[in-house]
């Protein structure tokens, strides 16, 4: 799995690439962090993610509620095909809003 | 609960699944199994393969696993439950043993354990032959609808809902939630989900290693409840899993509702989201449970609902059906208490603390003879009384367990012996001492096999005198005036009175012109290093055991007897007393000294004749004529060697032990007394003829008459008398 993440003032961008499980789930809490928390616009490239189970599931989650308290941005830019299979699993396509299903409810 | 008490708490419960398991193979080895049997094995052997996934104890799933899956296919009638399988699966029961007692000592898996297991593995694939079942031996089964809807159109409420809430360690544990719901897929549908992010902490506060999420699921589907159930099973510990059937009673879902941690609406308007419910059935059920809480507890919510139409009387009876089972098995564990011995122990040192002190009250209002007082220690007393036979029976467990553990040690000697026994068992629902079980399994194990080996014929020679080919071996248990009587018969060749006595006296127990009672002779078999096998085989004859059986049961204070028959059969029988720590008794007093007799033992209380009075005063034995039978007695006063003069007139106890009387020769007669039994310390506690001690009501100390030995002892001295005399 790699991470990348480029922070530009508000705006951050950060790649996911490979496995997003409970295995590398410490890691990318640790990396998610700065970005989340700094960025007011934050993109999330998700199109080389391979596999997701719960734990980079509920840190995406997180991500996006702490966004919506802020009122910051969360945008996930590119769902691989595990990723969109598993935000329809879990009917939260809808929450994160981007537009892979269906259009942003907030 | 720590980790450790999670693990302590799985090793008890695989034993006992084991134990259920080893039992349900036995009775389907005796007779085709049952359906019920079938499904308690590959119950026992899921539920310890699920619980063993939880610790992650890898080796112990994967060996389950496969004899589960071996299971699996009993339970689907694609092969029979033979002999050759039976006896396999035992042996796998007891290398799940040997798996879980590593697991206790805290042992790594060895070589040695790992072979065991790759060796049954190999036996058990032998079953498996085409492809083995993919993950969990949980497969999609289609099944017929057991919910179908009466109009045939899906409507909303034909979808199972789901609730689920995972143990937060479950992520941790090498179990991903979504993997499950994945799974559900391959059951049925998932109608709809809702993903519940509340208990997610903010980002910067959660720990990624933990699982926040849950679901509500509105899932359709045929398959039956324990199917779905089943998908869970890994996960099932420390997580919050209801799963409702369609079409469940509005009263369930409120039960749902209020059982999980969120408020009341919350939940509701979940299932409402979820479309499970609609707002109106949630509303009424709120409401008429209200109703019903209030006025009557008793009448259940379903009927309340029947009534009102809101659920099909068919539904609720087909779903209740469907669940009943599951239900039975709870409220049978609810109705038990797993209470640490412990405590129990304490208990009962403390009632016997209370039973000391409530006599010392009645003693000090015997003294001031104040009527009130008196009235109101004997309610006291009465009470304590009835307190300490509960508190007593509390220990109090049926041998049941015990002898049935002995099914499987018949099965497996005779195959090592090569003769074919049959084991009977009765009064297993005798009851006795906790303490006094677990310790009488080693000595009677011993016995079982003594019998089985030395006891029991070979077929040949049994067929040449005219007995049935198949031995027999019982095990009987029963109460008899204050004791258990475990007895141990075989139908074989019977104790050889001369071989036995030759033996003796060429081992130098006895001299050869000893005379012996036939009692004395057959108990000399208890004696250390005595055998008279002529072969030493595996089990028996190497003449260790026999001593070491009888040391066994005198520490429990009781005796073993033998009985036999030559050519017809022998009975070993034990006899032990009920408990270990209080007794009735009945107070004597010799000279200044008081004495404690059990008063289970006693029969009556006479008076000394005049003519014995004094009289003989030197021999320690000597008898009276009670109604014409003769009873040999003791004086007290001269076994203990009270100094003093006897009273003129003295009285005398008449205690039976086994089929055995003797008289007790004693001062004065106190009456009966709760008697808590203290044992003596090191020093003193080879002292014949005592058993313990009490301490009485006024703080004084009385010994408490140790009858068996006391017996014994009499009647060595009447034998060495007998023997000077030739």
């Amino acid at each position: 799995m790699t991470i990348t993440v480029h922070i530009n003032g508000a705006m951050g961008h950060v790649v996911i690439e490979g496995e997003m499980t409970i295995f590398e789930a410490a890691e990318y809490h640790a990396a998610l962090l700065p970005p989340v928390t700094q960025c007011h616009t934050l993109e999330l490239d998700l199109t080389n993610v391979t596999e997701i189970d719960t734990s980079g599931l509920q840190l995406l989650v997180s991500a996006k509620l702490r966004s919506q308290q802020t009122g910051s941005t969360l945008s996930i830019t590119g769902h691989s095909e595990t990723v969109q299979q598993v935000l329809d699993a879990t009917d939260l396509a809808g929450f994160f809003g981007d537009q892979v299903v269906l259009t942003a409810s907030e | 609960m720590s980790l450790d008490d999670a693990m302590q708490t799985f090793i008890i419960e695989c034993r006992e699944l084991l134990e259920s398991m080893e039992a349900a193979l036995l009775s389907a080895e005796e007779a085709p199994a049952s359906e019920e049997a079938i499904n308690a094995i590959f119950r026992a052997a899921h539920t310890i393969k699920g619980s063993a996934g939880l610790f992650g104890l890898d080796h112990i799933v994967s060996f389950v696993h496969v004899a589960e899956s071996v299971l699996d296919k009993v339970r689907n009638n694609e092969i029979p439950l033979d002999p050759p399988l039976v006896a396999l699966m035992l042996q796998v029961c007891d290398h799940i043993g040997l798996l879980v007692s590593y697991l206790e000592q805290l042992k790594e898996p060895d070589n040695d354990l790992l072979e065991g297991s790759a060796i049954l593995q190999a036996g058990l694939s032998i079953y498996l032959s085409d492809t083995p079942p993919p993950s969990a031996s949980t497969l999609p089964v289609e099944h017929d609808a057991p919910y179908e809807s009466e109009g045939g159109t899906p409507v909303e409420t034909d979808n199972w809902h789901l609730s689920l809430r995972f143990n937060q360690d479950v992520l941790r544990n090498g179990m991903d939630p979504l993997s499950f719901i994945r799974y559900l897929g391959t059951l049925g549908k998932v109608v709809s989900i809702i993903t519940l992010t509340d208990t997610l902490p903010p980002l910067d506060a959660m720990d990624p290693e933990t699982c926040y999420l849950g679901f509500e699921i509105s899932f359709s589907s045929n398959a039956d409840k324990a199917e779905i159930e089943s998908v869970f099973d890994f996960v099932r510990e420390g997580s919050l899993i209801h799963i409702l059937p369609p079409r469940s009673k509005i009263s369930e879902y409120i039960e749902l509702i209020q059982s999980m941690p969120a408020d009341d609406m919350r939940l509701g308007e979940l299932l409402i989201k979820c479309g499970t419910l609609t707002r109106q059935e949630l509303e009424d059920g709120l409401a008429s449970q209200r109703e019903v809480e209030s006025p009557d507890q008793a009448k259940p919510i379903g009927e309340v609902l029947i009534e009102q139409n809101v659920v099909q009387p068919v539904v609720v009876a087909a779903a209740l059906d469907k669940q009943k089972a599951v239900k039975d098995v709870k409220t049978a564990e609810a109705s038990l208490i797993r209470v640490d011995a412990n405590k129990l122990d304490q208990l009962i040192n403390l009632v016997g603390e209370l039973i000391i002190a409530s006599s010392g009250a009645s003693l000090i209002a015997q003294k001031e003879a104040l009527p009130h007082l008196l009235e109101s220690t004997s309610t006291i007393s009465r009470l304590v009384e009835t307190i300490r036979d509960s508190a007593l029976s509390l220990r109090m467990v049926p041998i049941g367990g015990t002898f049935s553990k002995f099914k499987r040690v018949v099965r497996d000697v005779s195959a090592e012996l090569g003769k074919d026994i049959q084991l009977e068992i009765s009064g297993e629902e005798t009851e006795l001492d906790k303490t006094v079980v677990e310790k009488i399994g080693d000595p009677l194990t011993h016995l079982v096999r003594n019998s089985m080996d030395h006891g029991i014929e070979p077929a040949e020679v049994r067929l040449a005198r005219g007995k049935p080919v198949v031995g027999t071996l019982k095990l009987d248990a029963y109460h008899d005036s204050g004791n258990i009587i475990i007895e141990v018969s075989d139908d074989g060749g019977g104790l050889n009175k001369d071989k036995i006595f030759a033996k003796a006296v060429e081992r130098g127990l006895i001299k050869p012109d000893q005379i012996l009672s036939e009692n004395e002779i057959y108990n000399l078999i208890f004696e250390p290093g005595f055998s008279t096998a002529d072969a030493v085989s595996n089990l028996s004859g190497r003449g260790v055991g026999m001593d070491v059986v009888r040391r066994n049961i005198e520490a429990l204070r009781g005796t073993v007897e033998i009985r036999s028959v030559l050519g017809e059969g022998a009975t070993m029988r034990i006899r032990l007393p009920l408990t270990l720590a209080i007794i009735d008794g009945f107070l004597v007093e010799v000279g200044d000294s008081s004495y404690v007799v059990p008063l289970d033992m006693v029969i009556e209380c006479i008076e000394l004749p005049v003519t014995q009075a004094g009289h003989n005063a030197e021999n320690d034995a000597d008898f009276i004529n009670l109604r014409g039978e003769v009873l040999p007695y003791l004086r007290l006063r001269k076994h203990f060697e009270i100094t003093g003069e006897p009273p003129r007139r003295e009285n005398v106890v008449v205690v039976q032990f086994g089929d055995r009387k003797m008289g007790i020769v004693v001062d004065q007669l106190m009456g009966e007394l709760q008697t808590v039994i203290k044992p003596l310390g090191k020093v003193l506690n080879k002292i014949r003829g005592i058993g313990g001690f009490t301490i009485l009501g006024n703080g004084r100390v009385a010994l408490i008459v140790d009858v068996p030995s006391m017996m014994q002892e009499a009647e060595h001295a009447a034998n060495a008398q007998i023997s000077d005399a030739n």
